[in-house]
This record gives C-alpha cells, structure tokens and sequence, in this order.
C-alpha cells in the first residue's frame, strides 16, 4: 500500500487510534531524526502583550504632546 | 474624508495584516502592518524608523519591554499614520532596537483611536476611525 493511500485511512482512524500508530512510528523512528523534528526552531513571540509601563508610559507622551499642541 | 474603509482578508494570510503609509519628518514608508489586539503597544522596527529619518540619540523616552523583548531597547516615537484613504493620525511607536520583528499596530494607541472589526467569515477588516 502507498502513502497516498494510506493518508485517507488515517485521516478517518480516531483521536485514540492516530495516537496509538504515532506512538508505533515514533518506535520505528531513530532518536536523532525525532529530536530534529521536535526541537528544530524556536518561534519568538514579539507582540509585547503585557508591556503596560511602556504602554502607560507612551499614554503619558500623548497626554504631554496634547498639553504642547494646545498651549502652542 | 471617509471614516471607515475595508481590506480583504485572504484565507491564505494566518495574521490579519493591513498596508499602510508611515510618515515623519519627510520621509514617508509604506509597509504591512499586524492589527494585535494582544500588543499593548504600537512597535516600529529599528529599520523602518531609520528610513523615516528618526534619529535614535534624540529620542529620549525610553521604554521597558516585556517578554522576549524585555532585553530590547525602545524609545518612543511620534509617526503619522495613513490608512488608505482614511485621515492621517499620529499615533506613538515604541521604536525597537530590533529587526526581527513585525510592525505592529497595538493597543497603545492605535486600538485607542480605531474600531477594527475582524469578519473572518466574510474575509474582510474594517477599519473605522472614532
């Protein structure tokens, strides 16, 4: 049987059944080729979520600059 | 001067990006924006505010980071920003000492001055200005 058409075989197995053929593959796979897959990158995250002093700070700097443009 | 205008969303794109038009001094960029709700903060890469003519030395507020940009400086930077055919605004940047990273359009103060309305179902932003 060939991947192509093994895929939709697997695609319909359930949750339990795709963990229990990953948990068989994973046994059949070398150490060093899974540590590639699982460890290969680190995804950054740069939304700065919980920078609330820059964010009161920046506030601060449009409340001044409001004060100049109307006092100008 | 119209107070709303639509991008598409494309089914392709994973983040919602808007384009927009970047303006100081006399320099002006255009560039992609991420619309990030979870950012409090508008974030202007190191790069883009070179191009805009900013001068990192005369910007003299300085701003702490947090999370993975807790190590990377920030000043704060006015910059006019232009949507589209939307009036212009000037909404303040934390200008990062970072290239690696998107320009974003945050809670402070771009969230502050624009509703943004994401219909994935109708693969459209709406951007109106309030």
């Amino acid at each position: 049987m060939s991947l192509t058409e093994l895929i939709p075989l697997v695609n319909n197995l359930s949750q339990s059944d795709k963990l229990s053929l990953f948990k068989l593959l994973a046994t059949q796979v070398p150490d060093a080729e899974l540590q590639v897959i699982f460890s290969a990158s680190e995804y950054p995250i740069w939304s700065p979520y919980d920078a609330t002093e820059a964010a009161n700070i920046l506030m601060q700097m449009i409340q001044d600059d409001r004060k100049a443009s109307t006092h100008a | 001067m119209p107070s709303r205008i639509e991008f598409s969303f494309s089914d392709h794109e994973a983040l919602p990006t808007i384009p927009i038009t970047l303006s100081h001094t006399s320099f002006s960029v255009s560039a992609n924006a991420l619309l990030d709700t979870g950012s409090t903060v508008n974030l202007l890469t190191y790069d883009i505010g070179l191009q805009l003519g900013a001068i990192w030395e005369e910007q003299t507020v300085h701003l702490p980071l947090a999370g993975n940009l807790a190590t990377v400086e920030a000043r704060g930077l006015f910059v006019h920003v232009q949507i589209g055919t939307l009036e212009s605004v000037r909404l303040a940047f934390a200008w990062a000492q970072a290239a690696q990273m998107p320009l974003i359009l945050g809670q402070t103060n771009f969230f502050r001055e624009f509703d943004v309305c994401f219909q994935q179902s109708q693969r459209t932003i709406e951007i109106i200005r309030f």
